[in-house]
């Protein structure tokens, strides 16, 4: 369609200050007139049917009024024409009708300009607003990946904006490694019983020497063009298939179908979902690290309590317990992951500083002298300096190095009051005083549970937390676990 | 509807009053353009628009000042305001609660969800 809108306004003055009338027309017949008494309807027709067939500038062969026009170009064809009229002079040669032919070949050509400009401005207007929105939806896009872990909650997003952005009718992400397929679908989308197969079904179908796979990616623009793809659904559809990958590891797809064939993906669109899938594969390598350093300061961490443990029969399975009654402790006070990662730690290794005493003291059944119980004392600041140059333990430390302070300061190594005492210390101070009064000792016979709670009641406020007292008494008693033991006399779990 | 409804966009990009023109016009809406708040007032008193956008950071006169210049004209003849901004602050976001009519959208904005508000604004259904 023409946009003539800016041309009215010059072509009515140029009317206005002459005999001459114009008129424009396009494929479909005439848009704009700036007289509505022009010549009759059919000369017109003529007229401008022989200009756009003839490609240039002609005259009405009638005598009434002098009628010629030339032909309007877009990109080089000529689309419609410009006609011009003198209601003043009929005369073919009177010199103002000699001078119309250069002057309207002369008219055509800017307006033929100007129409082929005003297009291209369209379109690059389209195309900038394109890119606006790509850029949007880059930015949203970009801070929904900026994240360690992807649950499904965050994958759930990224594909329900891909649908909404791309206007597809189904989006999908499926990762082979722990065999999760999510999908969205368009709001009216209605059309397929197992949707789950057909996914499976795109990303199999694929051939594997597909030269476009090196660049991560697959489409196929017309499903009823594609063999394999044709018989997977009635309907013809597009789909546009990329690999989740980093470098050869590969880790699943992104899978995006539409059943709109009237279009085919644009550049732009492929660019983004390939970057997508980029970033989805970084997260998950990164996570993929995570999870293997944390693999390994468990090991770790494991090899270490046996040393420990190597060294003091008595407390065989003591630091297991004291994390295992910590995460329940975490759960009830709803600690978050990293929280719980410190506790979990910290209650694994608070004793790890035993390593460095000798057995002899740590498994002598009678009373240990000053000197023997100074170096007892010394564990948690030995394990505290054992464990420091470990950044990812970092968190644990405080609970490590002040698990045998008392709630009244009476504790060590630092006498700290109260709050001052490092939450995560004063959470294992009162699993460490179960477990110890719970359990057999060089020393003496574990108590029973019920026993153990009375002793741990009768120390709150003093030596423990109060407050935690009372978190870890309600869980003693609402956990099935517990409550079989009681009253058996033996105390261990 | 009655008449068109009526558009303002005030930028001082060019290449951003374009995208908008051409997103509104297509989406039937007549468009007025300014590229700062001065000449956005000249166009508010003469085209009476119905929806005004526009940017914080112009030359000449701002954003801020123009909603502020402009908010005692909604006591008469309310419109909406949608002020397109980088980021957020929370100072804009307290003097933009007390401006009668007007919403933010954050930039780099998506053409079709301005569209999509101001069509929301007038009831609009496509």
């Amino acid at each position: 369609m023409m946009d003539i809108v800016q041309y009215r306004d010059f072509l009515k003055s140029l009317s206005d200050i002459s005999h001459w009338q114009f008129e424009i027309w396009d494929g479909g017949g005439p848009v704009f007139a700036t007289a509505p008494d022009g010549p009759p309807a059919g000369e017109r027709e003529t007229l401008v049917s022989t200009i756009v067939t003839g490609n240039g500038f002609r005259v009405h062969p009638g005598t009434e009024r002098f009628l010629a026009g030339a032909p309007l170009r877009h990109e080089g064809a000529p689309t419609g024409a410009l006609l011009a009229w003198n209601n003043g002079a009929p005369n073919r040669t009177s010199a103002d009708n000699v001078a119309m032919e250069p002057f309207l070949l002369r008219l055509t050509e800017i307006l033929g300009e100007g129409l082929t400009t005003s297009t291209e401005l369209n379109k690059m207007t389209t195309e900038l607003s394109q890119s606006y929105e790509d850029i949007y939806l880059y930015g949203r896009l970009s801070s929904l990946i900026k994240t360690m872990h992807f649950s499904v909650h965050v994958l759930d997003d990224l594909i329900g904006e891909i649908l909404e952005a791309l206007h597809a009718d189904l989006v999908f992400i499926s990762l082979d490694n722990d065999k999760q397929m999510i999908m969205k679908f368009a709001p009216l989308f209605n059309r397929m019983a197992d949707s789950d197969g057909f996914a499976k079904r795109l990303t199999a179908m694929v051939p594997v020497d597909s030269p476009s796979l090196k660049e991560h990616y697959f489409i196929v623009n017309e499903s009823r063009l594609a063999p394999g793809y044709r018989e997977l659904h009635a309907d013809p559809y597009r789909t546009l298939l990329v690999t989740i990958q980093d470098g050869k590891k590969f880790y699943g797809w992104i899978g995006v179908v539409s059943f709109n064939v009237n279009h085919i993906f644009r550049r732009s669109e492929l660019r983004l979902i390939v970057s997508i899938a980029e970033q989805v594969s970084v997260v998950i390598t990164n996570t993929d690290l995570y999870n293997e350093m944390e693999r390994f300061i468990v090991d770790m961490v494991k090899s270490l309590v046996q040393a420990i443990e190597a060294k003091d029969p008595y407390t065989r399975g003591h630091s297991e317990r004291v994390a295992h009654y910590s995460m329940l402790l975490a759960e009830k006070m709803v600690f978050d992951k990293e929280q719980k990662t410190d506790l979990k730690w910290a209650a694994m290794l608070h004793d790890v500083g035993k390593i460095g005493i000798t057995e002899t003291i740590l498994n002598k059944p009678g009373a240990l002298t000053e000197d023997e119980y100074e170096q007892v004392k010394s564990h948690p600041t030995k394990g505290h300096s054992i464990m420091k140059p470990l950044a990812p333990l970092a968190g644990a430390l405080p609970g490590i190095l002040h698990h045998h302070e008392r709630y009244d300061g009476k504790g060590y190594p630092d006498g700290l009051l109260g709050e001052k005492i490092p939450f995560l210390g004063r959470i294992i101070a009162v699993l460490d005083t179960f477990d110890a009064i719970n359990t057999d000792r060089a020393y003496r016979k574990g108590s029973s549970v019920r026993k153990a709670m009375e002793i741990l009641k009768s120390v709150a406020g003093s030596q423990l937390d109060a407050r935690i007292v009372e978190i870890f008494t309600e869980i003693i008693a609402s956990e099935e676990c517990f409550r079989e033991k009681e009253g058996t006399g033996e105390g261990r779990q | 509807m009655d008449r068109r409804k009526r558009i303002l966009v005030v930028d001082d990009e060019a290449p951003i009053r374009r995208v908008l023109e051409l997103k509104l016009k297509n989406g039937g809406y007549d468009v007025f353009l300014a590229e700062d708040g001065e000449a956005a007032l000249r166009v508010i008193e003469s085209e009476k628009p119905d929806a005004v956008i526009t940017d914080i950071n112009m030359p000449r006169m701002d954003g801020k000042q123009l909603c502020k210049t402009t908010n005692p004209l909604k006591r008469e003849r309310t419109f909406l305001t949608i002020i397109m901004t980088a980021r957020i602050i929370s100072e804009d976001e307290h003097w933009i609660t007390t401006m009668k009519d007007t919403v933010f959208m954050e930039k780099p904005f998506s053409p079709s969800s301005i569209l999509e508000r101001i069509d929301q604004y007038f009831g609009v259904k496509r």
